[in-house]
Parts: structure tokens; sequence; C-alpha cells
């Protein structure tokens, strides 16, 4: 069992695997975090955008 | 320019894969940001700047990367800056950015066929983007209200709160790109018939949003997206069924963009950033695998991002007023 696996494994790394499961999972990882990333940043700047206007809305309130 | 090097290149299908998918996360992605900056920074001309770093890209043509990643965001400040402007000027009305958003699938499509012929030289899209930069600089008006805000459309439905009707949106509008982007089309043999569902969704999105100012928000962008579905489940095998379909599943476009709006209305570019980040995640799985049953996915699909839509958007607040005030005072009687 350990020699097919042995065997197997040499296979795969003459074939190019790594680089093949690095390509082939690497990029979608890859892309998934930086599109996690964005939707971050977005969801903080859209809480920053209401903040600001509440803020605003307050002060208007006040001027009045 | 990216449909030519597509067309013209050696490299494998998956570098071009990579190419469409850095290209859409730049164009796409990075609209929130750059939007949030404009609204930050009103005096910076960001339409005109996405204009001249699309022809900056052009020069860079024959390092693709380089030329992808600047046009990517130059498309990204174009549209952010067109996006605020159909928002600020709609007068609280969604067929503004409904016609300004009904353009881009057209553009995309005639820019694939424009990238497939050899007739046509690199100077036009150059000459096309300077035209552009004139028609702004005439027609945009100096921003002399510098506290701008974008109208209250009054569609968001205000049984939910603030973040609520955004998750809301937001994931309609993630579903429905993806939804729209797996519709099985085998029937596109010929040049009129491969510009034929651009055609569709081009006239769906503009009159979506004049359809939905005359008839409400909410019934005009459920009903669409529930009628889409037996065209495009049991037609889309027939170029023009399929077409009707396609019109009818981009009729709610403008109806998210409007009811984020509404609740950004001092930030109409990060509203607008908000939709293209939703399209653009509804795009992403496309690209790494395919769905066997394409057309039960796409009906299941949309009918939950109506359901999303119907509980994150109502006809019009003051008109809906209005009918409760009616049925009150009939009661009474």
């Amino acid at each position: 069992m350990k020699k097919i696996f042995k065997t197997m494994n040499n296979k795969f790394f003459d074939f190019g695997g790594p680089f093949l499961l690095l390509f082939l999972f690497g990029i979608p990882i890859a892309l998934i975090i930086v599109i996690i990333a964005l939707i971050v940043l977005t969801v903080h700047l859209i809480k920053k955008a209401k903040k600001k206007s509440s803020e605003k809305k307050d002060s208007d309130v006040t001027k009045q | 320019m990216l449909f030519s090097w597509l067309s013209g290149n050696q490299d494998s299908l998956e570098t071009i894969t990579l190419g469409i998918l850095t290209y859409n996360t730049i164009a796409f992605g990075l609209q929130p940001i750059f939007g949030y900056i404009a609204d930050t920074y009103k005096n910076i001309p960001i339409a005109a700047i996405g204009c001249m770093l699309l022809i900056i890209g052009l020069l860079f043509i024959k390092y693709p990367w380089a030329a992808l990643s600047i046009m990517g965001i130059g498309n990204a400040c174009f549209h952010v800056g067109g996006g605020i402007d159909s928002l600020k000027y709609s007068n609280g009305k969604m067929a503004r950015s409904g016609i300004f958003v009904s353009s881009g699938a057209l553009g995309v499509s005639l820019g694939g066929l424009a990238g497939k012929s050899t007739m046509i030289p690199l100077y036009l899209p150059v000459v096309l983007l300077i035209l552009c930069l004139i028609a702004i600089s005439i027609f945009s008006s100096p921003d002399s209200d510098k506290q701008y805000k974008a109208p209250d459309f009054k569609i968001s439905n205000p049984i939910h709160s603030f973040g609520m009707i955004i998750a809301l949106c937001f994931f309609s509008i993630v579903i429905r790109s993806y939804a729209g982007s797996i519709i099985p089309m085998d029937w596109k043999t010929t040049m009129f018939l491969s510009v034929l569902p651009s055609i569709g969704a081009c006239v769906g999105k503009a009159s979506g949003g004049i359809l939905a100012d005359r008839l409400g928000a909410r019934n005009v962008g459920v009903f669409s997206l529930l009628a889409s579905v037996p065209c495009l489940v049991f037609g889309h095998g027939f170029p023009w069924i399929c077409f009707i379909g396609i019109l009818l599943f981009n009729m709610s476009m403008s109806i998210t963009l409007c009811t984020i709006a509404s609740l950004l209305p001092s930030n109409p570019g990060l509203a607008f950033g908000i939709t293209t980040l939703a399209l653009l995640c509804g795009s992403v799985p496309m690209f790494f695998f395919t769905v066997p049953e394409a057309s039960i996915v796409i009906a299941v699909l949309t009918i939950l991002s109506s359901i999303l839509l119907y509980q994150a958007v109502i006809n019009h607040k003051e008109k809906e007023n209005e009918k409760n005030i009616q049925n009150y005072e009939q009661q009474i009687l």
C-alpha cells in the first residue's frame, strides 16, 4: 500500500501536480479573499457614510 | 481591447479567463471605494479621469496586463461618475439611472464583436473616448451644489432596518447576476443573434426604470422577475422567447440601485458601487464551475431574487400612504 501511494505521489509530482493544484485552487482562493476584503471594506464605508449622515442630521436639527 | 487580445493571442484558456476575472474584479470591485472617494471629494471630475485612464490604457496595449489594470480602474471611475450623475439629477425618478445602466450590456457585446474584427483600428476607441471627454465637459454642469444629495426615491421598505434592506438588495443582485450568467443560449450563431441578448438586457434595464416610476417599483420588479422564469426556463432554446425573458429579467436593475441610493442619499457613488460589487460576486462562480441543470437553477434563483426584492422594496412611500389614508377614510365612512 505504501509503495502504491509512493508511486502515485511521484507521478503526481512528475505531472506538475502542485502547480496544477496551486492554479486550480490558488486563484479561486486568492480571488475569494480579494472579494471578501472588498465586501468588508464596503461594509466599513457604508457604516462610515451612515454615521456621517446621521451626524449631519443632528447638527442640522441643532442649528434649527 | 480585451476581446481583441483574447481572440488574437496564443495564451492558454486559463490565462484568458484570469485576464477577464482580473479586469472584472478591478472594474466592478473597486467602484464602492472610488464611489466613496467621489462622494467625499466632490470636486474630483471622476468620469473625465476614467475616460483619460481608458485612453492611457490603450497606449499600453502591447503590455496586456498593464493595459487591463489601467483600463479596469478607468472603467470603474467612469461608471462611478456616470452613476453619481444619473442619481443626483434623477429628481426622484428611476428612469434616468435605468437608462444609464442599460447601455453597458450593449457596449460589452459590441466591444466583443469589434475585438474579433480585424477591420477596426486602434485609433477608433481613442477617438470615441476623446468625444466622450468633450461631451462630459460640455454637458456636465459644474458642481455648484457642493452638498449634493441623491433624491429620496421613497421605495425602501420601512419595515426593515437600514442594514437589512442593503443586504436584501445586495443578495438579490448577486443571485440575479449569477442566474443571468448561466442562461444557456446555444442559438447565438450569427452576428445579430449574438447581439440579441444584449439588446434585450439594454431595453429591459431602460424600460424597467420608466415602468417602475409609473406602475410602482415593487410591482414592476417582482412581476418582471417572475414573468421571466417561464421564458428563460422553457424558451431558452428559442431566440425571441429568450429575448423577452432577458428583457423582463433585467427590468429590476434600476430598482435595486435606487433602493440602495435612497438609503445613502449623501453617497450616490457608494450606492452605485455596492450594486456593481454585487454583480461581481454573482458573476465569479460562473468562471469556476458549471451547473448541469441550468434551467432549474435559473428558475429557483430568480424566484429567490424576486422574494428578496419583494421584501426590500415598496411601490412608493407617498402613494402607499395616500392609499392607506383612502382605505382608512373608507372604513370610517
